[in-house]
């Protein structure tokens, strides 16, 4: 789908409302965590939001390999990556 | 020194390793001639006697070396989804190898990845996913991202071995968990394409920064940053 979002500019415009409406639900979570004083603030909530989504759409990486990644081991990559934005300064005494 | 790269050098560094390993001169030539053609035009539209008129080579060696003309298509296809991760990849290697200073690495380190990101074409992106979703129809060309895939996860795992080698990186973590996250930045950038507000490279560089150094620079004091 993402393919054809890109490639065909009528639907591109159909899902781009659609991307940003994603796009603000992960703003206003990393925005929380910022308000909170918890969160990395040399990372705008919209390079979050992306980076988050890039892990999600990126885990199709693992669908084209032989070999796959151990569930349980995915998920605590991304915990760690949650810990490291959102919780920059929880970890860092900040 | 940082390097300045470009689309076009993005694609022409690509691949050393399986370069060397499968491809003889004559066929990457025309694979090379392929992946000139592709950024501008859709496999779709290449015809086997374009390729050999802007390559210089004959209709026999294309067929000495390649099984048809889909399989030269599906080999230039591999190697533009491989060729700007192996890019980074061996960027990687070059800095663990230069420097026994983890500072200085994560400086090099930085500069580089910011301008990859304010250098890379957005085009580029798309076009890997598009070579995915081309897969999803043709096994034979599935069959190459496979490979191609598995070696540049490979690829990512050995380097960050080196780094938990140096003593920069946590050695608890999964290698094949960062592998595919440090992949999967380079694919999801094709996100911001779809909405109407693009975020500036130079943000995407700085928090793609902060990804690497969070993984590979994760024993790395903090306050010494320089």
């Amino acid at each position: 789908m993402i393919y054809n979002v890109v490639s065909v500019p009528s639907f591109r415009a159909k899902v781009a409302g659609l991307q940003e409406e994603l796009n603000k639900e992960w703003i206003k979570l990393y925005q929380i965590c910022l308000d909170r004083q918890w969160a990395d603030p040399s990372v705008t909530p919209r390079a979050f939001a992306l980076m988050m989504q890039s892990m999600i759409i990126g885990r199709v990486i693992d669908d084209i390999s032989d070999t796959h990644i151990v569930l349980q081991e995915w998920i605590e990559v991304g915990l760690r990556l949650i810990d490291k934005f959102c919780f920059f300064r929880v970890y860092n005494h900040g | 020194m940082v390097p300045s790269l470009t689309l076009g050098l993005a694609y022409h560094a690509k691949v050393e390793l399986s370069r060397a390993k499968t491809l003889h001169p004559t066929a990457q030539k025309l694979v090379d001639t392929v992946i000139e053609m592709l950024e501008t035009t859709s496999y779709k539209n290449i015809k086997s006697e374009n390729v050999l008129l802007r390559s210089g080579i004959s209709r026999g060696p294309l067929y000495h070396h390649f099984a048809n003309f889909d399989d030269l298509i599906e080999t230039a296809q591999a190697q533009i989804y491989v060729g700007h991760i192996s890019l980074v990849v061996n960027e990687l290697i070059r800095i663990a190898k230069k420097t026994n200073d983890p500072y200085e690495a994560q400086m090099i380190l930085r500069n580089f990845v910011i301008n990859q990101a304010v250098t890379y074409s957005s085009n580029n992106y798309g076009q890997r996913i598009g070579i995915i979703y081309n897969a999803t129809f043709v096994p034979s060309l599935k069959a190459k991202l496979i490979n191609s895939q598995e070696e540049l996860t490979q690829q990512w795992i050995s380097v960050y071995q080196l780094f938990v080698a140096k003593g920069w990186a946590d050695p608890a973590i999964d290698t094949r968990g960062v592998s595919i996250l440090m992949q999967s930045t380079f694919i999801g950038r094709v996100l911001d394409e779809l909405s109407d507000i693009h975020m500036e490279p130079q943000v995407w560089g700085e928090v793609l920064t902060v990804l690497i150094d969070s993984f590979f620079f994760r024993l790395v004091p903090r306050e010494n940053v320089g």
